[in-house]
């Protein structure tokens, strides 16, 4: 009865004790010190296995390590060796505890002389073994020990379980902790970025503010103007000097503020000074800030300089910012260095963009000049095909005028016709005086007295009174028709025929002449001839052979 | 084949041989006529075409005439005028032979000499051929004029296309 109450006793000390610890190492830890008490045993152990996480914790007395050390290890022999009636015990929903007096040896992985096993399962795949061994007594459990050591196991796992509770809220609370503390630190860094969003969103509103104003600008000069009131106004400088070289256009471009300005050379020399005292001039399309109060000094500026910006747009154009005399009295700070420099990029894109303009304007003004002078040129050469076309037609008709006149001469001309005339008359005049046989050019009817005429029909009367007719036409004429016994006597045969036929008649003898032509005046031209050899009575019958005919006047042979 | 014989017809070598041989013959028919002008009077004179106050004359200057333009012809000299000239000259002769043929007119035609044949169709006949071919050298010729060597500058000009 006595060891009951102890037993008693203890579970409720045991309960109020483990309930009032947090830790389940230390539940642990308690209890096996205060089961081992009770029932006398010199050496035990504790130990609680997950299942699934594998987490191990064990609590042991008098026990060396390496005799527990196979305990967290070997998990299937140690259910084996708990539940040997349920190889597979059930870990979810009801709780199972089983309580045995093991043989000696006790089986793998448990102590050998592991001599009481009491084991429970629990929610969450939990597997608590406790395990007691050396009873003083050495007497073996009786009804009373078997009850008070399932109440001890039921009572650790009681406590274990609210242990776990107890450590996991308090897991989770530092969870908590580190979470918030997490959570501050990403607000501040929310904040930072804020405010470095907001200094950005500052820079490029500047930014586009002085794009905005330098966009439209084509004026280099004015656009260094605005370039340093803006740098200064983005630095709070008082004092400012833009210089820029341009080789292609000759001139440097020169803005200040707030400066006495020195002579034109002075400032060469300064641009030369700032670009070799920086260590490599800045490339093409890109600045360099200086801030080395070393730099600067040697620069040879007109005034204290805090910030100098070199930059170039390409090999032909460079050019230096400075600017001097904060009005906070602070050198610039690496955020408005960086403006500076952005505000440099941003020059140098619209200088280049105005050089470029600039470049264009001039490249349009060549370009209009050339056309007016290729429009000049083409006016000129169409003068000229004008010109050409002229000279074609006047050559044109230079030569159709000498083909003309070529042939004029060939053809036939009435000079040529005159000129041929007057030469055959010349020639045949002058050779026919000249010509011992030459015809006589005057009829010599014209110079003698002409004879007597007479009708046919007077001449026919004569002639029957004796007269002699004599036709004085051409032989083959006489031949072929003349006045019956008409004697022939052509002027070309007078003297053979006077001679023969005439030459013994009287000079009173009668003669009728007769026989001309139109060519020919024989019967005139005879009758002289007759008159000349003495005869006195020769006359001319007028109308000749036709006009005896028309009066039928017999004739030979006759029609 | 009509091509080629209108060719060969219209040929300027043709017109050429025609004015050579035209111009030959007058030399020769006035060689006689210059010598005896008073024979040659008898014979225009056998035409009676010619008033006889102008017969005379004539026959001193028509054997010239025929030979200024036969020399003319021959060495290529105002071709065109000469052969104009002969041309009608010829035209005239076949005429007169025509008149006296179809007269009937018992003359010699006095067309060379003095002493001739009497005139008749045969003659007509032999003054046409000689007539067509002065008509011929007047619608033909152009080779050997001396006054083409002045053309023949002139051609050489570069002419613009027409």
């Amino acid at each position: 009865m006595a060891r009951r109450l102890l037993h008693l006793t203890t579970l409720y000390e045991t309960a109020r004790e483990l309930g009032a610890m947090s830790s389940p190492q230390e539940v642990m830890n308690a209890f096996l010190l205060t089961a081992m008490g009770p029932l006398g045993a010199t050496r035990g152990f504790v130990l609680t296995v997950n299942r699934f996480t594998r987490e191990t914790r064990l609590a042991r007395r008098g026990l060396e390590p390496e005799e527990t050390a196979g305990l967290g290890q070997d998990l299937d022999g140690l259910l084996a060796a708990c539940f040997p009636d349920q190889p597979q015990p059930r870990f979810g929903g009801q709780e199972m505890l089983a309580l045995q007096e093991l043989p000696q040896p006790a089986p793998a992985p448990l102590p050998p002389d592991t001599r009481i096993l009491a084991a429970w399962t629990a929610r969450g795949g939990m597997l608590g073994v406790l395990g007691l061994s050396d009873r003083l007594d050495g007497a073996d459990l009786d009804q009373d020990d078997r009850e008070f050591l399932k109440g001890l196991a039921g009572t650790l796992a009681g406590a274990l379980k609210t242990a776990q509770a107890t450590e996991n809220i308090r897991r989770l609370n530092l969870e908590l902790a580190a979470k918030n503390a997490e959570l501050e630190e990403a607000a501040a860094q929310a904040e930072a970025a804020r405010g470095d969003q907001a200094r950005r969103a500052y820079q490029l509103k500047t930014l586009f503010d002085a794009s905005r104003e330098l966009a439209p600008q084509t004026d280099t000069r004015e656009m260094a103007e605005s370039f340093l009131l803006l740098c200064m106004g983005a630095l709070s400088m008082s004092q400012g000097l833009v210089l820029v070289r341009d080789s292609r256009s000759g001139t440097p471009i020169l803005a200040s503020r707030g400066v006495e300005l020195p002579p034109d050379h002075a400032l060469a020399a300064t641009l030369d000074a700032a670009f070799a005292g920086s260590p490599g001039n800045p490339i093409p399309m890109s600045c360099k800030v200086l801030v080395d109060p070393r730099l600067l000094a040697g620069a040879g500026l007109p005034f204290p300089a805090a910030a100098l910006c070199l930059f170039a747009v390409d090999e032909s154009c460079q050019g230096i910012l400075a600017l001097g005399s904060p009005l906070t009295g602070e050198a610039p700070t690496p955020d408005e260095l960086e403006l500076l420099a952005a505000h440099a990029s941003s020059f140098l894109v619209f200088l280049g963009k105005a050089r470029n303009f600039a470049a264009a304007q001039q490249a349009n003004r060549n370009l209009a000049q050339r056309n007016q002078e290729l429009q000049q040129l083409l006016e000129e050469i169409t003068q000229c095909r004008l010109d050409l076309e002229g000279e074609k037609r006047h050559k044109a008709r230079i030569i159709s005028f000498v083909e003309r006149q070529s042939d004029r001469v060939q053809a036939a001309s009435r000079l040529d016709f005159a000129v041929i005339l007057a030469l055959a008359l010349l020639l045949g005049l002058v050779f026919n005086a000249s010509n011992p046989s030459g015809a006589d050019m005057v009829p010599l009817a014209w110079s003698r007295p002409p004879a007597e005429r007479i009708d046919a029909g007077w001449a026919k009367l004569r002639r029957d009174n004796g007269a002699i007719l004599v036709d004085a036409r051409p032989v083959q004429l006489y031949k072929q028709r003349h006045v019956k016994d008409a004697l022939n006597l052509p002027a070309s045969l007078f003297d053979f025929v006077f001679a023969m036929r005439l030459a013994r008649l009287a000079s009173q003898t009668e003669i009728v002449v007769y026989g001309h032509t139109v060519s020919r005046l024989y019967d005139e031209e005879v009758a002289f001839l007759l008159k000349d050899r003495g005869f006195e009575n020769v006359h001319v019958m007028e109308g000749g052979l036709p006009a005896w005919m028309a009066m039928g006047l017999p004739v030979e042979p006759a029609p | 084949m009509t091509a080629r014989l209108r060719t060969l017809a219209t040929h300027p070598g043709l017109a050429l041989a025609f004015r050579l041989y035209l111009g030959g013959l007058f030399i020769y028919a006035s060689i006689y006529k210059i010598q005896y002008p008073a024979e040659f009077a008898e014979s225009i004179a056998a035409y009676q075409l010619v008033p006889h106050f102008l017969v005379n004359p004539m026959a001193a200057v028509l054997p010239w005439l025929e030979l200024i333009c036969g020399a003319l012809a021959v060495i290529g000299l105002r071709v065109r005028a000469a052969l104009v000239v002969m041309t009608v000259l010829m035209a005239l002769f076949t005429l007169s032979l025509a008149w006296v043929v179809a007269l009937d007119i018992p003359i010699g035609c006095g067309c060379f000499t003095g002493q001739e044949a009497e005139a008749g169709p045969l003659t007509l006949l032999r003054d046409l051929a000689w007539l067509a071919m002065c008509l011929h050298a007047l619608a033909f010729d152009r080779l050997l004029h001396l006054e083409n060597r002045i053309s023949w500058k002139i051609s050489e000009l570069p002419c613009p296309p027409a």
